[in-house]
């Protein structure tokens, strides 16, 4: 059982209330500073309850003188409030029984040890810590070690930079490091003294004012959600302990497991960086080369510059290349990239792209059971949760579909992704349809559409010049009625129809995973000669991967799918049937990204959308708006920037 | 409460074609008296009707010792017809028998893990409710003086901060109106069944690795029975039991009681050597006339 130690340092500066799991090494290290006292105030096996007294008591210190009557006095403070909490903690609780008597263990430090406790004393110390009771300072670092300890510091500083990590994680991740220091747990202390690292625990304790009474709070250190704590009768501490359901898929993340974080390097010029050779054949339309260029100036900006930009693309703008020299000006300063992103596939897709691009950088695909996890790279490339192990690393860090889930209404994403950037580093949103509170702090103007500003560029044409297909919408009314008695509904049928007889692969997007296999057996039971070609995905199929990739080989001709769907597959000829769309899951933006499947290639650039709806409802006519907007700011812009060449195409 | 996505799959739980499957797997699980409890059950399972409806519960052809699905598989030929030919080899088998409710399948491994390995602890009302409904499928008829789990050593529990069977025996015991005790204590870190060599490898390796930390006297006293259950049902077959256990310590004494039968649970039963090493340890300790029954979700 690990044992947590509260202390309070009285010297030149305020007093401050310290949390040690070894106090030795405390000691040493503030020996080392003159003038400085320790006094023990006592010690825990709960650690978020030594980091909540810990709280509490530097809150009501405040930076005030403390004088030796006053230890005495912080002593009572704590139990007070250790009190409190078991009271509180046994309310939540109620089903519960604690393992060891209490639900918070706290052992006050000795009064009759008294001024003499925890003092930084000079030679005669080590006689006088044998009557020091009940746990007086103990032995301090044996000085032999202290060089070791040092350089042990220095060294495991520098695998740990720019990381956030549960203890439970360190393991695995110093292993894999090849790391062999022996003093792992006193390093970590000493990079916290020394200001190298913070800890604190996973989940943390607060008391706070819940109208009229007092209440327990608890927050997730690594995620910061409050909601989804789930208490637990946890074996690991035997203390009031509790673990968060929010970012559980990423390790748990619990009151006694301590969290790590270790600030990134701030600077790491290198201007002759070898990693930031590009090498891409490829050529920009007079509109890319626009916004790729905004989006580099806004990455070399200085400091005082924007920290956040808005690339704003319709689907099939070709994103990815325009990042291209915005990533390679990062490079050249040093500095790593992270392109967070929200789906394995696309990560999967994504790294080997960028390799070849950058083949002097190197690039990791980072994901929950990648092995390069926990690799150093120039680029890495990363599932959105993955973005919550990385603490102050990038100065540029790039959001791709800002817009999609689950960064969607998910704060604690958004919370990862700004972690994970440096102070004063860039963050480079990419969205074919930007939420509006993103909209409203990026694009200065929203109804007017600015094609860019300071901070966002707004790139409405396809690469390849031709304009997004508009979607039509269709009403039938009773469409699921029509549907479950197999009566024909001619839209869908003659859109599937039209379609195969062009030779063309459709896909039809229902709103609910039931409505799958009841889609598809319509169209199978009414289009017979097709039968054999069609196929249903929802999110949770085991064969999502397999059928997936049937279609994109034309081995499917028709796919019924949720909205997972509706965006990373690209079929280049193909047309699209939203069926229902007048569900709630089916919003603008979703619609829009929908439609932006059809004509992304430059052979085939056209292509049919159809809304099929059962009543009258917004999101379908507000969707074909923003598309139509959007054709026509591509028209304006392709006029007045390019008047001599309207053809030039990628 | 069925407002909460599914467990398994995050889709929607309440839905037309739910009530239609829940009915059918209460009839496949109970044609009896127990069908309003089961019903219950699987109504408040938290999956939702394409979960339910791909369970993968063990067919009507098991073997009658360790519960395994005999559906396409000849029994043994060289004894008891209604065993499977690894029980059938066993001698002095200390187990009364064993139940499952399901196959180890993906579906199984994937949630398991969900709950043992991640520590998605709100996974245990699942599970109970899943043990509950093998209990009331096989045990139903069966009167247990008390429940236990299969524990854990020290050092994985610590590691793991919390032994899954041991929140699912809870979860069964208010379920099911039985009082659960702890009754067993691993003294030995065995290595992880999958890593062990064969058959009896494994046995040799369990033996002697459980020690009895139950109550002193339980051979002679009556432990206290349950507090309070989860349903109204529940309480209600609790206090009837007591009142029954009154009269019949006061009156007629122990032995005339209903035979010991202690109920072990397990998450899995794979090979059974640890529930057999269980079952050796406890009859041990009680005497060898208790006849000691185990439930597990996976077979
Ligand atoms: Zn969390
Ligand atoms: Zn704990």
């Amino acid at each position: 059982m690990r044992e947590y130690l509260l202390y309070v340092k009285v010297g030149d500066e305020a007093a401050h209330v310290y949390v040690t799991p070894c106090f030795a090494v405390d000691q040493t290290y503030w020996r080392e500073r003159d003038g400085c006292r320790l006094h023990v105030i006592g010690k825990s096996p709960s650690l978020a309850l030594a980091f909540y007294l810990r709280g509490v008591l530097n809150a009501r210190l405040q930076g005030r003188d403390v004088g030796e009557e006053d230890i005495a006095a912080m002593r009572e403070w704590a139990l007070e409030h250790v009190r409190e909490a078991n009271a509180l903690y046994g309310r939540e609780a109620r089903d519960m029984q604690p393992l060891r008597g209490e639900w918070f263990l706290f052992e006050r430090a000795g009064e009759d040890a008294g001024d003499a406790d925890g003092r930084q004393a000079d030679e005669g110390e080590d006689a006088d810590a044998g009557r020091e009771a009940p746990f007086g300072p103990g032995a301090p670092f044996p000085a032999g070690a202290l060089p070791d300890l040092r350089a042990d510091s220095e060294r495991l500083h520098l695998l740990l930079q720019g990381r956030a990590l549960l203890l439970e994680e360190l393991d695995g991740f110093l292993h894999r490091r090849g790391w062999t220091g022996s003093l792992r747990r006193e390093c970590l202390q000493w990079l916290v003294l020394d200001g190298k690292a913070e800890w604190r625990p996973g989940i943390e304790l607060f008391v706070r004012w819940d109208w009229w009474r007092r209440r327990l709070a608890m927050r997730c250190g690594r995620c910061g959600s409050e909601r989804g704590i789930a208490l637990t009768l946890c074996h690991t501490c035997g203390q009031g302990c509790a673990y968060c359901t929010t970012c559980l898929d990423m390790g748990r993340s619990k009151c006694c497991t301590p969290y790590l974080c270790v600030p990134g390097k701030r600077t790491r010029f290198r201007k002759d960086s070898a990693a930031a050779v590009l090498q891409w054949e490829g050529r920009y339309s007079p509109m890319q080369a626009a916004a790729a260029e905004r989006a580099r100036r806004f990455v070399a900006a200085s400091k005082p510059g924007p920290s956040a930009f808005l690339m704003w693309a319709v689907c099939g703008a070709g994103k990815t290349e325009l990042l291209f020299p915005a990533i390679r000006e990062t490079l050249a300063d040093g500095g790593p990239v992270l392109i967070a992103t929200p789906r394995k596939d696309v990560v999967l897709e994504l790294a080997p792209r960028l390799q070849r691009v950058f083949p002097a950088a190197r690039v990791i695909a980072v994901h929950g059971s990648s092995r390069e996890k926990w690799e150093d790279a120039d680029i890495t490339v990363a599932t959105t949760h993955q973005v919550m192990r990385y603490y102050q690393r990038f100065p540029l860090v790039v959001l791709d579909e800002a817009d999609a889930f689950p960064y969607h209404n998910n704060p604690v994403l958004y919370r990862a992704v700004s972690r994970a950037v440096q102070p004063g580093g860039k963050t480079l949103y990419l969205s074919a349809t930007p939420p509006r509170y993103l909209r409203k702090r990026l694009v200065p103007s929203a109804f007017r559409f600015p094609a860019h500003s300071a901070t966002h560029v707004l790139l409405p044409g396809r690469y390849h010049g031709f304009p997004l297909p508009v979607p039509r919408v269709c009403t039938v009314a009773a469409l699921d009625k029509r549907m479950r008695q197999g009566r024909p509904v001619p839209p869908l049928l003659d859109g599937v129809k039209a379609s195969l007889a062009a030779g063309r692969q459709v896909f039809v997007f229902v709103p609910r995973v039931e409505d799958v296999p009841r889609v598809l057996q319509y169209l199978q039971a009414r289009l017979p000669d097709h039968a054999n070609a069609m196929a249903g995905v929802h999110a949770a199929d085991p064969e999502r991967e397999q059928k997936v990739r049937l279609f994109r080989d034309k081995r499917h001709a028709v796919m019924v799918t949720t909205t997972i769907l509706e965006r990373g597959v690209t079929i280049p000829r193909s047309d699209v049937i939203v069926v229902g769309a007048d569900a709630p899951v089916f919003d603008e933006a979703s619609l829009v990204q929908i439609a932006g499947r059809v004509g992304r290639s430059a052979d085939a650039p056209e292509g049919t959308v159809l809304f099929i709806q059962s009543h009258r409802s917004t999101a379908p006519y507000a969707a074909i708006r923003q598309i139509r907007r959007m054709n026509r700011l591509a028209e304006r812009l392709r006029k007045k920037e390019a008047p001599s060449c309207c053809g030039s195409r990628v | 409460m069925l407002r909460e996505p599914c467990v398994s799959c995050g889709g929607r739980v309440a839905s037309r074609e739910r009530e239609a499957a829940v009915r059918r797997l209460s009839l496949t699980i109970a044609r009896s008296a127990r069908y309003p409890a089961v019903y219950r059950l699987l109504d408040g399972l938290g999956l939702c009707a394409d979960c339910l409806r791909l369970l993968p519960i063990l067919g009507e052809r098991i073997c009658i010792q360790c519960g395994r699905d005999m559906g396409g598989r000849t029994p043994s030929l060289l004894s008891d017809r209604q065993k499977c030919g690894d029980c059938a080899s066993v001698r002095d088998e200390p187990l009364a028998g064993n139940r499952g409710l399901l196959v180890y399948n993906e579906w199984g491994k994937d949630m398991l893990s969900r709950f043992k390995y991640r520590g998605d602890e709100r996974m245990a009302g699942l599970f109970a409710a899943l043990l509950a409904l093998a209990f009331y499928r096989y045990y139903g008829s069966i009167r247990f003086r008390c429940a236990a789990a299969v524990p854990l050593h020290d050092n994985r529990l610590r590691e793991r901060g919390f032994n899954q069977v041991e929140l699912m025996v809870s979860g069964l015991g208010k379920r099911i109106g039985v009082e659960v005790v702890p009754l067993l204590a691993r003294t030995r870190h065995t290595p992880k069944l999958s890593r062990q060599g064969g058959r009896t490898a494994r046995q040799e390796s369990m033996r002697g690795a459980f020690e009895w930390v139950g109550p002193v006297s339980c051979r002679k006293r009556e432990p206290d029975i349950v507090g309070d259950g989860g349903g109204s049902d529940v309480r209600e077959r609790g206090g009837t039991l007591l009142w029954w256990r009154r009269i019949g310590s006061a009156f007629l004494g122990r032995r005339l009681m209903a035979p010991d039968a202690i109920l072990l649970v397990d998450d899995i039963y794979t090979t059974g050597s640890t529930l057999r090493a269980c079952a050796e340890t406890i009859r041990g300790q009680v005497g060898h006339g208790c006849r000691v029954y185990s439930l597990t979700v996976f077979r």
